[in-house]
């Protein structure tokens, strides 16, 4: 299960995230941190089997937990050029057999190069 | 004539520009047009740019060719990089098979030409450019 943890200004400080992992001895998968003015986002990875006590855990702690869709391809702008395809650094995006654009949503780490780099905009990031 | 045939485009650190999507007919009029329009993609060849250099005469890092650009991924040097066209293969096909249904059902007609290429006029050839370590 992929989450996206939101922290506030005054938890990005705290090490939530290896306070859980150590009590519920739990391997978490970072995938992507960013701290800005507004707070901290991680997308980490968790365990099929553990992600509930886990999710619980950082709610507990009061951290923004969301699992949510990570990112979309918006069918009526994409021209299926594939410019998105080779800056992807997960290869989660490929050309299906009838040169279809596809991304593969569990892969994505949204790390935003292809939003940024779609010619006619059409890869949104859902934060 | 369709407006998703014509989509404006911008390219990050490059710019604006537009997809056009155009179906050009080739009458196959003789033998030398055949072979002339019968190639394949590895005979159609392309040149790997160093676009970290700031001219217009970018110096080439390698001859290519479109089979092995299709095959998605090209090795310079020791390493593999993945590559794709800019233009997107799907419309284009979309667009050949339009203008083929067109011209099989009878409603795309050849007309004589409405006016000739010049064979006069001269236009201001690109660069030629050439190998580097040539």
């Amino acid at each position: 299960v992929k989450a996206l943890l939101s922290f506030d200004t005054q938890k990005v400080t705290e090490p939530i995230i290896s306070a859980v992992v150590l009590e519920k001895k739990v391997p978490l998968n970072i995938l992507r941190a960013q701290i800005n003015e507004y707070g901290g986002y991680v997308l980490v990875e968790i365990p099929n089997q553990q992600s509930e006590t886990v999710l619980k855990a950082l709610r507990d702690l009061g951290i923004g937990v969301q699992v949510k869709k990570l990112i979309e391809i918006l069918r009526d702008r994409c021209v299926d050029c594939g410019h998105c395809i080779t800056l992807c650094p997960v290869h989660a995006i490929s050309y299906k057999s009838d040169l279809t654009v596809e991304v593969e949503e569990q892969d994505c780490i949204q790390c935003g190069r292809c939003a940024d780099a779609c010619p006619v905009t059409a890869i949104s990031i859902l934060r | 004539m369709k407006a998703a045939y014509l989509r404006g485009a911008a390219f990050a650190k490059y710019g604006t520009t537009m997809y056009v999507g155009l179906g050009i007919p080739i009458p196959i009029l003789n033998e030398r047009l055949a072979k002339k329009t019968g190639v394949s993609d590895a005979q159609i060849k392309s040149h790997v740019l160093d676009y970290g250099v700031p001219s217009r005469n970018r110096p080439v890092l390698k001859e290519t060719n479109y089979e092995e650009l299709r095959s998605g991924k090209i090795v310079l040097g020791d390493r593999e990089i993945q590559v794709t066209p800019l233009s997107s293969f799907k419309h284009a096909r979309k667009i050949a098979e339009t203008l083929k249904k067109w011209i099989e059902d009878g409603r795309f007609l050849i007309t004589q030409p409405v006016e000739r290429l010049s064979t006069s006029r001269r236009f201001k050839p690109l660069d030629v450019k050439e190998h580097v370590g040539k």
